[in-house]
């Protein structure tokens, strides 16, 4: 007989990628399938957002037959209704950019957050979700435990669970992010396809990937595509360097270059990395939108050389499609990772993969702490870690600085 | 100076042998590295695995492609755009020199000294591994090796090339597979590779949302599976998805074999059929249920690889080149608790890293665990 309840409201935050649904599948899958806790899932809907609501239907009365039904904010989950979702690209949760610790109209909302957690009975919260949306679980357990503990006594108990996604890599305190192994081979297959219309014309490519501030994107796209040039925001690049580049290789008989550049990245003589005016409808995190960079990149290119270059934006695609193996068993580990804090007790816990293993750090670290970005040489601080970039060919590194033994025998 | 580097794959192929190869070409011929260590590198491509080493009769040595020689130059313009393309370019073979039966390990010996190789890449699985040691160990030829095998199965690294991509292509399969069933309530079985060890079975079966696992770590009851799929039915599922590995077998039962023998000089069994018995059986034992087997095969080693082969196939060859330059032999390239590195090459065979079934499986409801960091 289980011992105890503990109803679990679970919520998808930020850009949707592969991944997020195998990991809402296995929280539900793992909740449920535990003995010794009668557990209830609730699915919130799109993100933060849904904890900011004025009406709620009883969950009580909720059948997980049906979905998010007359536009309810909350459904309920059970091991049925999640069964097929490991399958499923994007969120079926939705997703929104909400952030209830920006004041709308000159009023902070993150009382009103509390209150709904209160009103649905929620003892755990698991939300999946990048920098920002993590970033609201942080400040909702400072605001339990340091800033107001005497005002949310009541709310002590609440456990919160983070789990990481973005396909940008470029979160703290984890070695892996939901949806990042999907982009990459998005990523590989449409440069696959350019690379066929490349040669054929003789046409240079330029494309510009996501990863925000990080190259991983870029870098480890760039280099299972094949990319000769690639361009991550962490090294300023030189134009007229990347054009001599590209020069020579064509000298040496190639037909065409592909060129991968992450939308973060900047030329050195610019003052920033390009970007779109306007930002994104209900955006309540970020001031600009990155973009831009890749059609900047191949008019410059062709100004300098007078060849056709063209350039794509791989966009929203790198967010789409289903999930590959390596997302679907990721999700499955990190849900099962967050249901298993859960059970111990644990809160403020982001779970994390370190070193190729699953553990978990406490969620503050994503704090403050700078975002995990590309090893770039030279740089004297990485003495056990390898390097990753080559800022001399503007492309992943050729050679291991760091290749540590494994064993403990002695070779001659 | 120049130096040379013969570089070979051996046993069943698979995506990922020719990103290692490119990147073995490529970092062995890369100006800069050439600069940085003084020498120049010479990369040959054995065609065959050791059969090239065996055979290789002092013919003129020929660009690739050329006069189909067993011994060949391989340059960086050469091998371009290997990466791309599954299989291996160099050709595979399962010739073991150091058949008892028939031992040629002379002529391999004599071939190495005939074509001046100051090292050696082997990348392959436990077979090419084992050769390579016996090469270093008693020998002393230069030799690094680079794990392969879809199976990871291989002691002292925790990937080895074309798992990924293999484990990919059972996922995308069993979503083919899953309309089928869903449509006529059928139950499938879905035999996959993985000899000896479930990780492809556990991977693939977790990754495409199997409900059933079965892995040669854990001998089943068929009784027990006949129940796992009528409670199934019987909580409104229109089927279930078996996944099992060809090396599972019944409580009590041999795993089953099929007759035909594999050009092999390593006295492997060929492992296969259990897919089959296993509808057969439960076929007969739960009338009101339908059984199809599906046994995917060499369609796991098939295809392009994955991004993620990609990449590791070029890490792995990277770390080959850098073990050469630094002079480190007898090792193989090793990606542990996710970094690069080197392990001794594996001599033992016979010996296979296997699925930590206490960790990782449920032994009641043959599947994955679904807790790992509780305790």
């Amino acid at each position: 007989m289980p011992n105890r309840k503990l109803r679990l409201g679970i919520l998808t935050g930020g850009g949707d990628c592969p991944g997020l649904n195998p990991a809402i599948k296995w929280v539900v899958t793992a909740a449920m399938s535990c003995t010794d806790v009668d557990f209830t899932c609730l699915g919130l809907r799109d993100g933060w957002k849904s904890l900011l609501q004025d009406e709620y239907p009883d969950p009580d009365t909720l059948d997980p037959k049906h979905g998010f039904e007359d536009g309810a904010w909350i459904r309920l989950l059970d091991k049925s209704a999640v069964r097929t979702w490991d399958r499923i690209g994007g969120t079926n949760l939705g997703s929104s950019r909400t952030n209830p610790f920006k004041a709308i109209e000159g009023k902070d909302r993150s009382d009103k957050l509390l209150d709904n957690v209160r009103r649905l009975g929620l003892n755990a919260l698991i939300a999946i979700g990048g920098e920002d949306t993590l970033g609201v679980m942080n400040k909702m357990h400072k605001k339990i435990h340091e800033l107001e503990p005497e005002r949310h006594r009541d709310l002590a108990g609440l456990q919160l669970v983070g789990i990481p996604k973005t396909i940008d890599l470029d979160l703290p305190g984890t070695e892996y992010s939901l949806g990042f192994e999907t982009a990459v081979g998005v990523i590989v297959e449409e440069i696959d396809r350019l690379r066929s219309t490349a040669g054929s014309h003789r046409r240079t490519f330029v494309v510009e990937t996501m990863g925000r501030h990080a190259g991983h994107l870029a870098l480890q796209g760039g280099i299972a595509a094949g990319a000769f040039v690639i361009l991550i925001p962490e090294v300023k690049f030189n134009l007229a360097k990347v054009v001599r580049m590209l020069v020579e290789r064509k000298n040496e008989g190639a037909r065409y270059s592909i060129v991968v550049v992450a939308e973060g990245s900047q030329p050195d003589h610019l003052e920033k990395a390009i970007t779109k005016s306007t930002r994104a409808a209900g955006d309540e995190f970020r001031a600009d939108v990155l973009g831009g960079i890749g059609e900047y990149l191949a008019k410059e290119v062709t100004r300098a050389t007078g060849w056709e270059v063209r350039h794509v934006v791989l966009s929203h695609l790198q967010r789409g499609g289903t999930p590959v193996a390596f997302d679907r068993r990721m999700g499955r580990l990190f849900g099962v990772a967050a249901v298993d804090l859960l059970l111990k007790g644990e809160t403020g816990r982001m779970v994390s993969l370190q070193h190729g293993q699953i553990t978990h750090v406490p969620i503050s670290a994503l704090d403050g702490a700078a975002l995990h970005l590309v090893k770039v040489k030279p740089d004297g601080d990485h003495d056990q870690e390898q390097v990753e970039y080559d800022v001399d060919r503007y492309n992943a590194f050729r050679s291991f600085d760091v290749l540590p033994a494994f064993d403990q025998e002695v070779h001659a | 100076m120049i130096r040379r580097i013969g570089v070979l794959t051996g046993g069943g192929d698979c995506p990922g042998l020719n990103p290692a190869i490119k990147w073995v070409v490529k970092t062995a011929t890369d100006h800069s590295g050439m600069e940085k260590r003084g020498y120049k590198f010479d990369v040959l491509g054995l065609m065959e695995g050791w059969r090239s080493l065996v055979r290789y009769a002092g013919e003129p040595i020929d660009d690739y492609g050329k006069n189909d020689s067993l011994v060949c130059r391989l340059s960086e313009s050469l091998v371009q755009g290997w990466d791309r393309q599954g299989g291996t370019n160099l050709g595979s073979s399962r010739t073991n020199p150091f058949n008892k039966k028939h031992d040629t390990s002379h002529l391999v010996l004599e071939n190495i000294e005939a074509l001046d190789l100051q090292a050696l890449v082997a990348i392959g699985g436990e077979d090419t591994q084992s050769v390579a040691a016996r090469l270093w160990r008693d020998h002393k030829i230069p030799v690094v090796g680079i794990p392969k095998t879809i199976d990871k199965d291989l002691i002292g690294t925790d990937y080895t090339l074309g798992f990924e991509t293999a484990v990919q292509i059972i996922t995308a399969e069993v979503d083919r597979v899953r309309t089928t069933a869903g449509s006529h309530s059928r139950t499938f079985i879905v035999e996959v590779m993985g000899r000896h060890a479930g990780h492809l079975a556990l991977q693939g079966g977790i990754a495409s949302g199997a409900d059933v696992i079965l892995i040669p770590e854990v001998p089943f009851k068929l009784e027990k599976i006949a129940e796992i799929i009528a409670a199934r039915r019987r909580r409104g599922h229109r089927y279930s998805i078996i996944v099992v590995a060809e090396g599972a077998h019944i409580e009590g039962e041999a795993p089953v074999t099929s007759d035909a023998v594999l050009d092999t000089g390593f006295g492997h069994v060929q492992l296969g059929g259990i897919g089959e018995y296993m509808e057969k059986r439960l076929s007969d034992t739960m009338p009101g249920f339908e059984f199809r087997s599906v046994v995917l095969s060499h369609i796991q080693r098939g295809g392009m690889p994955a991004a993620y082969d990609r990449r590791m196939g070029r890490l792995f060859g990277v770390a080959a080149v850098n073990l050469i330059e630094q002079g480190k032999f007898g090792r193989m390239v090793s990606f542990r608790d996710g970094r690069v590195g080197h392990v001794a090459i594996p001599y033992q065979r016979h010996e296979y890293a296997t699925v930590d079934v206490d960790q990782t499986y449920d032994l009641d409801r043959y599947e994955a665990k679904t807790s790992f960091i509780r305790g």
